[in-house]
């Protein structure tokens, strides 16, 4: 052997040592979805005269406290801690921002969400935007859905099945990568995801991807994909994770009735007249033109609530009082296309429950706005503003100029 | 016969799961994620096995499971939202040296590792990658060359 490859497996020797993590030959079985039927064989012989020292074993197995084995799976489980109820509190609407509408400064506007888990009593969650509370707390029951809640299956979702899929090995360690500066592991699994919205049934399955720290091993994020894709508002930034002992007076509140909510493509023609006799409320009408685009429509809002039957069940959708004001072309129809370059504006002039589901927070009133994508809320002389738009540029540029012909 | 290929692979785990767990974090530099490329590697052999024919050897077949499942977990499939993507972090303890080798191309990577920390021969290690063997050659020539000259300028 020349010195050269003496000095190679030297270097390589030397870069990388021994492991220190045991073997386990169980773990790959289980990975591989099955047991040796053999080999149980042999070991329910031998241990069967010694059932206490088997239990012994087990037990040293499970309470083994310094990691032996190195699964990332198992050190992200043990480093939520192993006490009967999970706290987190996350941000969520990482992309929304609140606008300057004068100068068009924009500043990252987080929401944040607290929850509260406990499997038998179910999940507290608290939303707030901009320091105000989106809707009330909510407690989910064990068993029942998240679908429909303001949450949107976000950390909730999250929090509840967390646990359970490191521990099961329902997650795969997808590789690893740096996140705001923190290299991670991406650890992925397959979520339920319910496609056709509130009264939807057709289950679809979507992949949950958490960035776990590799030195925590504590989430910092999460987002979930579907066909591909990074699905809209679900990214979370995991501020803080830990497990803590029983709180039982936390989940003593009084379930919610959950309101559901929906949007249609289009709702009925009105006039402005007849919008403002049902808002009780003069709407802003900006000039015929704005942003190089024609109103070619004036309707009720596309936004409706479902009422909540006394008996276990909802009713029809019914509409909320507003007005659409629509720049932009039509369809065949006659109704608003929604393609290409629009702008929507719709007004409310009481926080219903469109609003409150929002969060009074995305409503400021003081010359700025909120941005999530192409949609900015913010209120006007006392009315509450959703702009969706065709770009960000033209939301801004509507909520501009009602702010600049308000009374 | 598949109790019988269990066992070996098995037995194959037991006795080269060290080796196996080198090549892996030398591909990945990180001690946990070699360790779940070992044990998916193996998973990915057991629930297999039926299809192992055995035209090449059962170790070269357990080698190419075990680096493939590494160079899975190397090369994340998704596109995820990375706002700093930067060189992935090594592990605390990992040794200056790797600078050296982390100057290597990828494949003439993972070759030195199945060459010096495995063991293995040139056939082998094609069969493992599923490259001609002229190929491996010619990668290790080429690695070891550049392996030379960054030893001579350290020394």
């Amino acid at each position: 052997m020349t010195d050269f490859h003496k000095n190679t497996i030297e270097l390589l020797e030397r870069i990388s040592p021994p492991p220190r993590l045991a073997s386990d030959w169980a773990d790959a079985l289980a990975r591989a979805g099955e047991t040796s039927p053999a080999r149980m064989r042999r070991l329910g012989w031998r241990l069967a005269p010694v059932p206490l020292l088997a239990a012994a074993i087990v037990l040293l197995v499970f309470a083994w406290p310094f990691g032996a084995r190195g699964s990332v799976l198992q050190q992200a489980l043990a480093a939520i801690g192993d006490s009967p109820v999970t706290h987190v509190v996350a941000a969520t609407h990482l992309d929304a921002q609140h606008v300057e509408l004068r100068t068009g400064v924009r500043t990252p506007a987080p929401g944040r969400e607290e929850v509260w888990y406990q499997p038998h009593r179910g999940l507290l969650v608290i939303v707030t935007y901009r320091g105000q509370l989106v809707g009330t707390p909510t407690l989910v029951r064990p068993g029942a859905s998240l679908r429909g809640t303001l949450h949107d299956e976000l950390v909730g979702g999250f929090l509840r099945d967390y646990r359970s899929a490191l521990r099961s090995g329902a997650f795969h360690v997808n590789g690893k990568a740096v996140l705001y500066g923190t290299p991670i592991y991406w650890l992925a699994h397959r979520v339920p995801l319910y496609v056709n919205g509130a009264t939807g049934t057709k289950p679809a399955f979507a992949v949950e991807e958490v960035a776990v720290s590799t030195r925590s091993f504590k989430p910092i994020f999460v987002q979930t994909r579907f066909h591909g894709r990074i699905l809209p508002n679900t990214k979370i930034r995991i501020l803080s994770i830990a497990t803590v002992s029983e709180r039982p007076s936390l989940f003593k509140r009084t379930v919610r009735s959950l309101q559901l909510l929906t949007t249609a493509d289009t709702a009925p023609p009105t006039t402005v007249a007849r919008a403002a006799q049902g808002m009780r409320h003069h709407p802003l009408v900006p000039s015929k033109t704005l942003s190089g685009l024609r109103r070619n429509w004036v309707g009720e809002p596309t936004y409706y609530a479902y009422q909540k039957l006394s008996y276990n069940g909802y009713g029809d959708p019914q509409p909320l009082s507003g007005i659409e004001l629509y720049y932009g072309d039509l369809d065949a129809t006659g109704y608003p296309l929604r393609s290409g370059r629009y702008v929507s504006i719709t007004e409310f002039a009481t926080a219903n429950s469109e609003v409150r589901a929002e969060g009074l927070g995305r409503f400021p009133s003081n010359g700025t706005a909120v941005l999530e994508g192409h949609r900015l809320t913010l209120r006007v002389n006392g009315l509450y503003v959703i702009i969706d738009a065709s770009d960000p540029h033209r939301a801004i540029l509507a909520a501009r100029t009602l702010v600049a012909n308000k009374p | 016969m598949a109790d019988s290929l269990l066992t070996a692979i098995e037995s194959a785990y037991r006795d080269g799961f060290a080796r196996y767990q080198r090549v892996a974090r030398a591909i990945l530099r990180d001690e946990h994620l070699a360790w779940d490329a070992v044990q998916e590697g193996f998973a990915g052999a057991i629930r297999g096995r039926a299809g192992f024919r055995g035209e090449a050897p059962l170790d070269a077949w357990l080698w190419r499971a075990v680096v493939n499942a590494a160079l899975r977990l190397r090369s994340p499939s998704s596109e995820v939202l990375i706002e700093e993507t930067g060189e992935l972090p090594m592990d605390e303890d990992w040794h200056a040296d790797e600078v050296d080798l982390a100057q290597l191309a990828p494949r003439q990577r993972v070759v030195v590792f199945l060459r010096y920390y495995a063991d293995l021969d040139e056939r082998t290690i094609g069969l493992i990658l599923g490259i001609e063997r002229g190929t491996v050659s010619a990668t290790l020539h080429a690695a070891l060359g550049a392996l030379r000259k960054n030893l001579e300028v350290s020394q």
